[in-house]
């Protein structure tokens, strides 16, 4: 099992306050890893850091490394926009931009080069499309808005979004929690799909989802990483207290 | 349903058979033996006690882990439940299935009146066998008419057992009035049969227990 | 009309027909503030619309000439004492090149309609007039013969200013309000969206941000009338920009248009919500693509709307350009930016100053055409802020 991501001893700070504290943690290639806790324990904060989008909060400073691959993307060396390539993000609210659904997909791509406009873009499209499993739904309505599907299918597009350029790592900020539980289900299905050739890194509030797709689970409370396991070590036989406390809903 | 939680469910039950057919196979090695009166047969079960608790366990705590990672509802759940209870009768089983195997083997000799014993021990240990093999077979039954019918089968044979022992052991017990010296041997054979009869006990359990978790209701201990 | 209120359920309270009654008299206390505030805009209208519509007809009589070398040469002495006090200077002065233009009249006579002058059309309007009673009776003579008629005034729409006021007109200042607002337009647009841009996405969030994007706002509320000196101190002596000009009246209203420019471009860009940026940033894209091919063409209805109204408000803007010179008096139209011009709140403010009774009409019918102008601008800018509103 290789190691995709790895953190050392990072720290973060809003301002004043520690929002993360040491966090160590090896995140495996080809693998589902959730990351759970109650709110404000900054599971999301930690997510972010490893796509660098706390750089777009003035008042976040981070400290430690984080290395994808061997390489420390907070090198100075490293341009951010190329980390955000190799590392994509799916957010909680689906964002599809306002553009028609070929365009939703093929704009980032072809800014960075991934493909030519015409037949390579269009085939990128549709394998994108078809990779998110939402290929049969749209394929007569290329040219409508991204903003006309449903909930569930908007999703599905922001994650064909995200597969169009061609990341290593994926991550999942929530991606189900704005989404009834059919739209809830095919994209968990789509995740257990997805690890096959990306690495899954996902945050949820939802420990039963957890639970079900995530190979790996990580606790955090309060800014630390309490226990980080198989998930069904964690759901079995946590062997921190506080994991078990919160695994079996006595806080949080 | 995700296809991880499908696998799953499948394998577990898989395994479930896999033990039942073990012990379904030892007993007819015992049904052949004695049909064909060679009661030396008997050593020849494959059935290792040990092997069958160390599956039972990997069984337990599958399904433990499924009941964690999945949290199956309703049909799922009862069939869950049913068999984490089924493990613990396959065992019970399995062990009966082979004292039987070892007292009669050790109890029997010329000396006692085999004729009358394996007269009536056959139709025992066939009935045991046919009420086991017809709950087993209830696990891969979707058809909730053949479930049931299936159970009355099995609680016919069983009550048959009960019938057929409860004439052996007249029988044994008159044996035994007018020898007494071979009262020993006479007490440990009827050990040996008691095991077949709660065989057929054990089969109405998991069928009771198939049923449930196939049809719905409640849990009841039977 | 008060509903029967039922007493004798769990649903009663005490208080509330107190309530009822209290909120209604609230209804009709703003009620009548909103009729009395249109009551006023009505009573305006009205007023400005009965003085100007006299203006759009113009009396003309017919008149036969003969023409030859003579008329040519001395067009004044064509008409007798009489009529010429009736009919207009300039439509004499202009009789030359008339011919000039139609040489196959030389040698005949021609029937014409000749235009009659302020004095007369003002008699003819049923207004104070100047007229002597000898000519007062032509002109009845003339009406009697049927030789006078009212035409709809092309005059109004097509001539500049003139000391003859029949012959005055809007166009000149019409010309120079479209080039003062194409000046202002385009320095004021650009950088003002531009600044929002920067202001919006690219500038940190520190206290020099802070104080640059108050001092904007200020700038909002700066009396207009300083906003002439600075062009007359800055552009016109420093920078040496023609006096009078459209395009020293334009930077002068750039300048004034910039801050709401501004500051409806920023909101037009607040607007746009942070996901859009966040899908943009999470896919590895820098900040200017983000801003130019997402950000911008959603905002681009609520930059466009407050381009309108900034141009709208700058083209009834009066005391600037009247410090920076826009209030010559220009007979012929010019089309260049750099010559003197005026606009149309200033045309209206010198007419308003004017002897002559035939110009009171004029400055109403010139605040109608003002208006008009102003309000289709703001419809226009409604009309396109929904056209192009994108739904989510």
């Amino acid at each position: 099992m290789d190691v995709k991501v790895k953190i050392e001893d990072l720290n973060l700070w809003y301002g004043a306050n520690q929002a993360l504290h040491n966090i160590n943690i090896d995140l495996y290639d080809n693998k589902i890893t959730a990351l759970i806790g109650a709110s404000g324990c900054g599971k999301s904060t930690f997510l972010r850091c490893l796509n660098r989008m706390n750089d777009l909060v003035g008042s976040a400073r981070i400290e430690g490394n984080v290395l994808v691959e061997g390489v420390d993307i907070y090198d100075k060396s490293i341009d951010v926009v190329s980390v955000r390539k190799r590392v994509g993000m799916v957010f909680q609210q689906p964002n599809p931009f306002p553009k028609s659904i070929y365009e939703n997909i093929a704009y980032a791509p072809l800014k960075h080069g991934i493909v030519k406009k015409g037949s390579d873009c269009d085939e990128l499209v549709e394998s994108s499309l078809k990779s998110a499993g939402i290929w049969d739904e749209v394929k007569e309505k290329l040219q409508a808005p991204g903003t006309s599907l449903s909930g569930g299918q908007q999703q599905r597009l922001c994650i064909a979004r995200t597969i169009a350029v061609k990341p290593d790592v994926i991550l999942m900020d929530e991606p189900t929690s704005a989404l009834d539980p059919i739209s809830t289900e095919k994209i968990e299905a789509l995740m257990l799909e997805l690890k096959e050739k990306y690495t899954i890194i996902t945050v949820t509030h939802n420990m039963q989802q957890a639970a079900r797709i995530a190979d790996y689970t990580a606790f955090f409370h309060l800014g630390e990483l309490i226990e980080y396991d198989e998930t069904e070590t964690i759901f079995v036989n946590p062997k921190v207290k506080k994991t078990e406390d919160y695994i079996t809903g006595r806080f949080g | 349903m995700l296809k991880v939680y499908e696998e799953k469910l499948e394998a577990i039950k898989a395994d479930i058979l896999e033990i039942g057919h073990e012990v379904i196979d030892a007993m007819e090695v015992c049904f052949r033996a004695l049909q064909n009166d060679h009661i030396c047969d008997l050593s020849n079960i494959e059935l290792s006690e040990k092997k069958i608790l160390a599956k039972s366990n990997e069984i337990d705590n599958k399904i433990i882990a499924t009941l964690a990672l999945y949290a199956p509802e309703a049909r799922d759940l009862r069939h869950l439940v049913s068999y984490l209870k089924i493990t613990n009768e396959l065992v019970r089983t399995g062990a009966n299935a082979k004292d039987f195997a070892k007292k009669f083997k050790k109890s029997f000799s010329d000396d006692l009146n085999t004729k009358m014993i394996l007269e009536y021990t056959i139709p025992l240990l066939k009935s045991a066998l046919l009420s086991l093999k017809t709950a087993l077979s209830i696990v891969d039954e979707k058809n909730e008419k053949h479930v049931e019918e299936k159970c009355r089968r099995v609680i016919v044979e069983e009550s048959k057992t009960d019938d057929i022992f409860s004439m052996i052991e007249k029988n044994i017990l008159k044996l035994i009035s007018q020898d007494l010296d071979l009262s020993k041997e006479y007490f440990d054979m009827l050990k040996a049969l008691r095991r077949l009869e709660k065989i057929a006990d054990r089969s109405v359990s998991i069928a009771n227990l198939l049923q449930y978790a196939e049809v719905g209701g409640e849990i009841v201990q039977s | 009309m008060s509903k029967k209120i039922n007493k004798n359920n769990n649903f009663y309270i005490p208080q509330i027909e107190k309530r009822n009654k209290s909120a209604k008299r609230f209804r009709w206390y703003a009620l009548s503030a909103v009729v009395l505030s249109l009551s006023f805009l009505a009573f305006f209208l009205f007023d400005i619309v009965k003085a100007g519509i006299p203006a759009f007809t113009q009396s003309y009589v017919t008149l036969e000439i003969s023409v030859d070398e003579e008329t040519a040469d001395n067009p004044y002495g064509i008409l007798d004492r009489d009529m010429s006090r009736l009919v207009s200077r300039a439509w004499l002065r202009s009789f030359p090149k008339e011919i000039e233009a139609h040489p196959e009249w030389i040698g005949t006579t021609q029937k014409f309609s000749a235009l009659l002058n302020a004095e007369a059309d003002q008699y003819l309007k049923g207004n104070k007039n100047r007229l002597r009673d000898r000519q007062i009776k032509k002109l009845e003579t003339l009406k009697e013969e049927g030789r006078v008629e009212t035409k709809f005034n092309v005059i109004f729409f097509f001539t500049g200013d003139s000391k003859i006021p029949e012959n005055a007109g809007f166009y000149a200042a019409i010309i120079g309000s479209v080039l003062t607002m194409l000046v202002t337009m385009s320095l004021a647009v650009p950088i003002g969206v531009m600044t929002a841009v920067y202001l919006e996405e690219f500038a940190p969030d520190n206290k020099l941000t802070q104080i640059i994007e108050i001092n904007i706002n200020n700038l909002a509320a700066i009396p207009s009338i300083l906003f002439g000196l600075l062009g007359l101190a800055i552009f016109i002596n420093f920078f040496g920009v023609p006096r009078s000009s459209p395009l020293a009246g334009g930077m002068t209203l750039a300048l004034m248009s910039l801050p709401i420019i501004i500051v409806s471009s920023k909101a037009a860009l607040k607007s746009v919500p942070a996901s859009i940026r966040q899908a943009g940033y999470g896919l590895g894209l820098t900040k200017w693509q983000v801003t130019r091919d997402h950000v911008l063409p959603l905002a681009f209805p609520g930059i466009l709307t407050g381009s309108i109204i900034a141009l709208a408000q700058a083209m009834g803007e009066t005391a600037p350009l009247i410090i920076v010179g826009m209030i010559a008096f220009v007979p012929d139209a010019m089309t260049s930016l750099t010559s003197a011009a005026t606009v149309m709140p200033a045309q209206i403010y010198t007419w308003s100053g004017m002897p002559e009774r035939a110009y009171i009409e004029k400055t109403a019918a010139g605040i109608i055409v003002l208006l008009s102008v102003l309000i289709s601008l703001n419809t226009i800018a409604v009309i396109l802020r929904k056209k192009f509103e994108v739904k989510w």
